[in-house]
């Protein structure tokens, strides 16, 4: 009778095989780590990007590039509670410009002009960009919400006309594979 | 009859094991564990970290373009006007849906499909990317289809990519 309950060799003790679980969570880890995207403050929350057809968008090589400044055009309406019911007025409309954690109302274009020659003139003092080296120019990044009106997207390539700067990228959803 | 009493750590009583047990450790060779518990804790933690705080964005990128020089953009325009642009007008259609109009082409250009054709069939008729492409918007036209304007243009290898602002 005792040896149906003791099993020769068996000390009583249940153990658990931890190693599928351990494999599996590391998968998981891994998975996240690679899939996940690391935030950057260039780049403004709720802004719905163009994704043309057939899009020539590049992907971005280098998120902190120095030599740049990424200007978010920011839809009202994608800053409106859902609850509320934004209409297509609200989303054509930008609330503001965003570059960094600093915020434009979108008539004060001085302000903006202002920040980008700031921008241009670090980053030159810094040797991010070498005035004349065309493959290392200074540009402004448009990253407008595709919602928004030409009209509120427009002064921002005013801005950075007047600012001097010369090379100008549009950002979209690349090309899907 | 001897009482087995449950081990406690630090405990201070006297254990007792039974003749089996003593005789099984004897036998049992004795195999190293290292403790599992802290590494799966931390292990956890990160995958607890990740699931709340990863968010899935789609891949976005650069269409790379050129500015004009510093002054005013319409003056340039006006001042310099370059051989023989080509225009293209967006205007709303519809609520929030805009057309295009190119130079050239007698139709309204409904989709960014069709602007792209048209433009390769012009880049391939001119036979050079420097003939200057003048995008003019209309205030109301949503950005997504200047996007698609531009895109198209820099697709067809355009090179001089412009966008000026219609004077009402």
């Amino acid at each position: 009778m005792a040896s149906s309950v003791y099993k020769k060799g068996s000390s009583g003790d249940v153990n658990f095989n931890m190693t599928p679980m351990i494999d599996c969570t590391f998968q998981l880890i891994i998975f996240f780590i690679l899939a996940s995207q690391t935030a950057n403050e260039a780049y403004a929350k709720h802004i719905r990007p163009a994704r043309p057809h057939e899009s020539q968008a590049l992907a971005v090589k280098d998120y902190q590039a120095k030599n740049r400044i990424v200007i978010n055009v920011v839809s009202a309406g994608a800053l409106m509670d859902e609850k509320r019911g934004p209409t297509e007025f609200d989303f054509a409309r930008a609330a503001h410009y965003k570059v960094g954690h600093k915020e434009f109302e979108v008539g004060n274009m001085d302000s903006l002009i202002e920040l980008i020659e700031q921008k241009k003139v670090e980053a030159k003092k810094d040797g991010d960009y070498i005035e004349g080296d065309k493959s290392n120019e200074f540009f402004i990044e448009i990253r407008a919400d595709e919602r928004i009106s030409w009209q509120d997207v427009a002064p921002v390539i005013r801005a950075g006309v007047a600012a001097g700067v010369r090379k100008m990228n549009i950002t979209a959803l690349t090309a899907q594979k | 009859m001897a009482l087995s009493t449950k081990k406690i750590q630090g405990d201070q009583t006297i254990h007792y094991d039974p003749p089996r047990k003593q005789r099984k450790a004897a036998a049992e060779p004795r195999s190293m564990q290292p403790p599992l518990t802290p590494m799966i804790d931390v292990t956890f933690q990160l995958l607890l970290f990740f699931l709340l705080t990863c968010e899935f964005r789609e891949s976005e990128g650069n269409i790379p373009g050129t500015l004009p020089a510093k002054g005013n953009i319409v003056q340039e325009v006006q001042q310099t006007p370059p051989p023989d642009p080509v225009q293209i007008r967006l205007r709303l259609v519809a609520d929030r849906v805009a057309a295009y109009e190119m130079t050239g082409v007698p139709v309204v250009i409904s989709s960014p499909a069709e602007l792209l054709e048209h433009l390769k069939q012009r880049q391939d008729q001119l036979g050079s990317a420097d003939v200057p492409i003048v995008i003019f918007p209309s205030a109301d036209v949503p950005w997504q289809y200047v996007v698609e304007a531009f895109n198209a243009a820099v697709h067809a290898r355009f090179t001089k990519i412009g966008f000026a602002e219609q004077i009402l």
